[in-house]
């Protein structure tokens, strides 16, 4: 095949005369390289070497034979299971009752299922334990119970519930509002009733949404660290919080490699049958017609069966985020109840060093995040070169992998020279920058896929070169998949907590490790306080955007703002 | 000599498979010169287009731009411009932005980019819409603008890649008819991928037909349908009719055929390389079917089998008495009657309008 020989000397050729793209290319593969997979490959290498670094697999045996840790493994399993179970079941029963009846608060219901995406995912946890822990306003207050089995299986679930099911409604709410409901129609005309349309039309069509949400609940929670750590409790170890107190609490770096191993495994296989398998089976019905249709899916009683269970666990969504507010401003939960400010003196007291960093890193990896994923988004869509799915896949990869496993990657990674980074602002920082990226990757490729190429071309023809292209034209059309990409970038840094604690120095702390450390000792109203502060921050980021956005980017419609 | 492909093929393959999208494509355009790529979809128009572009790598071959090789550069060193089928307008620019943001990426001082701006919209006939964005023209102002983008940047060579496709059939006419005075006013040479034969007609110097991703032929329009090379062009371009036949004798361009089925003689003009005894095909365009005999040397006997009735014509289906059916049009049909299905009719051609290819 002479001529194919040629081809490929022609592309390189050309590649080569835009020494730019080139460079850019090359780059972003050593800085995956680096900062993505290097970290893995050491996790996997110090379980597997011993001290005199021989190939050694005891820290497996080890682990393995200790029932402890492998109560954690399967904890791990199970809790991860329930909640992508449950987790789906609120998200659809959110999605389906918001676009297919006519219920009251719809709005209402909208905003509370995706209010928890921009909260710390472990308040949860702290809110349960002010309502139903030994002090819990619920159960000590108003039944007197307390013993009730807060801590384990059921509370932790509970938590990651609630924290978690905003990603299923987000997804199913795209899949149930793009099922046209002429479909409906359709049945009920060929003489199918509700329940039937229901069961043979809209929820197989929402299966693969339904498949893929479950996936990414599964991931989610495996890789939860907060919450179990507050809440999962000494009888109920999992690996995550495991792996944790292995280094920091044993010093086995070996033991927890080992640990974040078999955590990394469950997840990566989740992750590629949800890219892989269930990503492509996706069913497409937007006809361009409009589709008004009077919404009749479900019947008088079943409108308001639906509409009381969304309206219950709003409820209870709301009364957890609620709590944290109170507890942030009361003396000493469920013992002292009187009202004070005590707590946000203390928490500027002793926390403004926290506070300070937190924004620094905040402010610094956001912003390099959101461009990186634009440029790889843009190169994913738009060029052809060598690696390409290697890049997405990598790229994506940072989704998948559990926090605790970057965390312990990277103190193993970057303790020593080349990369002497530990305890410095730069590795948490570019730990933020590379795990948050995969979510402005794509809602730039989903954007990028619906502006026409042609437009990128007409600029090039025009005398734009690559760079220009993408600043010129690409960014502006993408603008809003940018600004999403910033507030979830930013929403992650500043909630950060899985990898982060590995990488927390005394030189550079984070507020969401005071909210953590002031829980475990017990100051419940302490860490109130800085979760309070933590959620004003993020709404100022947010409303201060969303300021900006309007008076200056409002040709390009409503942007997907704060949902992810 | 402003434009020169030389022997350009491009090869894809997609899960080891190869498609051949252009082979050999082996022309030069001369400056000044509207060519258009005509050809269904799929023929490698417009992959020969993105070629020329730079969006495009060909597998083999050269291209030439102003004596050149460009083969290797990136679209934005061509100095090539092009107009596309969506227009491609950047949404987030206004028109003026649109149209100034060649030059301002060439760092054009201000006062001449300004003239150059008034000039511009004063030939597309844009004036009083500078401060529009995109979405608030109409499909043929989208267009106006596209053409100036591309003008402004003095090219030299014009890409124009189905511009009309997206337009309705009135202002489709008109716009072509624009394009062509404008191509004509700045005498830049130009390259035109279309699919619609009437388009190619009323506006090319020259037309190349593809098919399959081959050259099938190269000419005028004229040459185009009134010689076609082959069956393809003459099928592809207007309506046809073809009888087989065997050549009885070559003398210089006349060709004399017997008709296969009837065994009658066909006096007519040599359209290929053709020697005695080879298998031909006369091609007969329905209006040069006349039911006047005048001067016409050739007969066709047949059956009206259907007319129908279009007011400044008449179309007809003959029958020939080997079951063949052959389409004809007589035009001005109030001067004379209309045909009657079933009555057997005589139609008569000149051996001019008789072309005689290989079958």
């Amino acid at each position: 095949m002479a001529f194919k020989g040629e081809e490929t000397k022609n592309r390189l050729l050309n590649l080569l005369k835009d020494p730019f793209l080139l460079l850019l290319i090359l780059l972003i593969f050593a800085a995956l390289a680096i900062f993505i997979i290097f970290p893995i490959f050491k996790v996997f290498s110090a379980s597997l070497t011993n001290r005199q670094g021989e190939f050694d697999l005891s820290a497996y045996s080890r682990a393995f034979s200790n029932r402890y840790m492998r109560q954690g493994f399967y904890n791990s399993l199970l809790v991860a299971g329930l909640t992508a179970f449950f987790g789906m079941l609120v998200g659809y029963l959110f999605a389906y009752t918001v676009n297919r009846t006519d219920v009251p608060f719809k709005r209402f219901f909208k905003t509370v299922a995706v209010l928890p995406i921009v909260f710390p995912p472990f308040i949860g946890a702290l809110s349960i334990i002010m309502l139903f822990g030994f002090n819990g306003l619920i159960t000590a207050g108003i039944f007197g119970i307390r013993n009730f089995p807060v801590y384990g299986l059921w509370g932790l679930m509970m938590a990651q519930v609630v924290c978690f099911f905003p990603v299923a409604f987000i997804t199913l709410d795209g899949v149930i509002g793009t099922i046209s409901p002429t479909l409906e129609d359709a049945a009920f005309n060929l003489g199918a009733n509700r329940w039937q349309a229901f069961r043979k039309v809209i929820l197989p069509m929402s299966v693969p949404g339904i498949a893929s949400t479950m996936l990414v609940l599964f991931i989610e929670s495996l890789a939860d660290f907060g919450n179990p750590l507050i809440l999962a409790g000494s009888k109920f170890p999992v690996l995550s919080v495991q792996a944790y107190l292995q280094i920091t609490g044993m010093y086995d770096t070996r033991g927890g490699a080992a640990l974040a191993v078999w955590l990394l495994f469950p997840s990566i296989v989740a992750f590629i049958i949800q890219k892989y398998w269930v990503g492509k089976k996706k069913y497409v019905t937007v006809t361009g017609k409009p589709t008004t249709s009077v919404l009749k899916s479900v019947n008088k009683p079943m409108k308001w069966i639906l509409f009381s269970l969304c309206m219950l666990m709003a409820v209870f969504t709301l009364t957890i985020y609620a709590t944290i507010f109170w507890g942030a401003f009361v003396k000493a939960w469920g013992m002292n109840n009187t009202l004070t400010l005590d707590n946000f003196r203390y928490v500027f007291d002793v926390g403004s060093k926290a506070i300070r960093d937190t924004l620094i890193i905040a402010f610094t990896s956001t912003p390099i995040s959101a461009v990186l994923g634009m440029i790889i988004a843009f190169l994913l869509v738009r060029k052809v070169f060598p690696g390409r799915r290697l890049m997405e896949f990598t790229s994506l990869l940072s989704f998948a992998v559990p926090g605790t496993v970057i965390g312990i990657g990277y103190i193993l990674a970057f303790n020593s020279r080349p990369f002497l980074l530990t305890g410095t602002l730069a590795i948490l920082v570019l730990n933020f920058v590379f795990r948050y990226i995969p979510v402005g990757i794509q809602s730039g490729v989903a954007l990028l896929n619906q502006v026409d190429p042609a437009i990128e071309e007409a600029a090039y023809t025009l005398g734009a070169d690559n760079r220009q292209v993408f600043t010129k034209v690409t960014l502006p059309l993408i603008i809003p998949a940018f600004f999403s990409a910033l507030v979830f970038a930013f929403v992650r840094a500043m909630t950060a907590i899985s990898a982060a604690i590995f990488l927390v120095s005394a030189r550079w702390n984070l507020i969401t490790v005071q909210i953590l450390s002031q829980s475990d000792s017990g100051r419940l109203s302490e860490a109130c306080a800085f979760s309070v502060l933590l959620i004003a921050m993020i709404m100022g980021f947010i409303f201060v955007l969303k300021i900006f956005l309007k008076n200056k980017v409002s040709l390009s419609g409503g942007s997907s703002m704060g949902q992810g | 000599m402003s434009l020169i492909l030389k022997n350009v093929r491009k090869v894809f393959t997609s899960y080891g498979v190869e498609t051949v999208a252009v082979d050999d494509f082996d022309q030069s355009i001369e400056k000044g010169q509207l060519v258009t790529l005509l050809g269904p979809s799929g023929c490698g128009k417009t992959t020969t287009l993105r070629i020329i572009a730079g969006f495009e790598i060909p597998t083999n071959g050269r291209v030439l731009l102003d004596e050149k090789d460009v083969t290797n550069l990136p679209p934005n060193r061509r100095n090539i411009s092009m107009v596309f089928q969506s227009y491609a307008l950047f949404p987030h620019l206004t028109v003026e932005e649109n149209i100034a943001f060649g030059l301002k990426l060439k760092r054009l001082d201000r006062t001449q980019m300004k003239r150059k701006m008034r000039e511009m919209t004063d030939l597309v006939g844009l004036k009083g819409l500078e401060k529009r964005r995109p979405d608030q023209l109409s499909g043929g102002q989208q267009q106006r603008v596209a053409l100036a983008r591309s003008l402004v940047m003095e090219p030299s060579v014009l890409l124009f890649d189905e511009p009309l496709s997206n337009l309705d059939a009135k202002l489709r006419e008109s716009m072509r008819l624009e394009i062509r005075r404008i191509q004509q006013e700045v005498n830049i040479t130009s390259v035109y991928v279309t699919h619609d034969q009437v388009e190619a007609m009323s506006i090319s110097d020259i037309i190349v037909v593809m098919n399959e991703g081959k050259v099938m032929q190269i000419g005028s329009p004229f040459d185009i349908y009134a010689r076609p090379q082959n069956s393809f062009v003459a099928d592809f371009i207007g309506r046809v009719n073809f009888v087989e036949g065997v050549v009885d004798s070559v003398d210089g361009d006349t060709v004399t055929v017997s008709v296969r089925s009837t065994g009658e003689r066909i006096i007519g003009k040599k359209g290929s390389e053709i020697s005695t005894g080879e298998e031909v095909k006369v091609v007969l365009r329905p209006e040069s079917l006349s039911d006047r005999r005048e001067d016409r040397i050739n007969t066709l006997n047949g059956k009206v089998l259907k007319f129908v009735f279009l007011g400044s014509n008449v179309e007809y289906e003959l029958e020939l008495p080997d079951g063949k059916r052959i389409n004809a049009v007589t035009f001005n049909p109030i001067e004379r009657k209309l045909p009657v299905v079933g009555k057997d009719t005589e139609l008569y051609f000149s051996r001019e309008s008789a072309w005689v290819i290989k079958a």
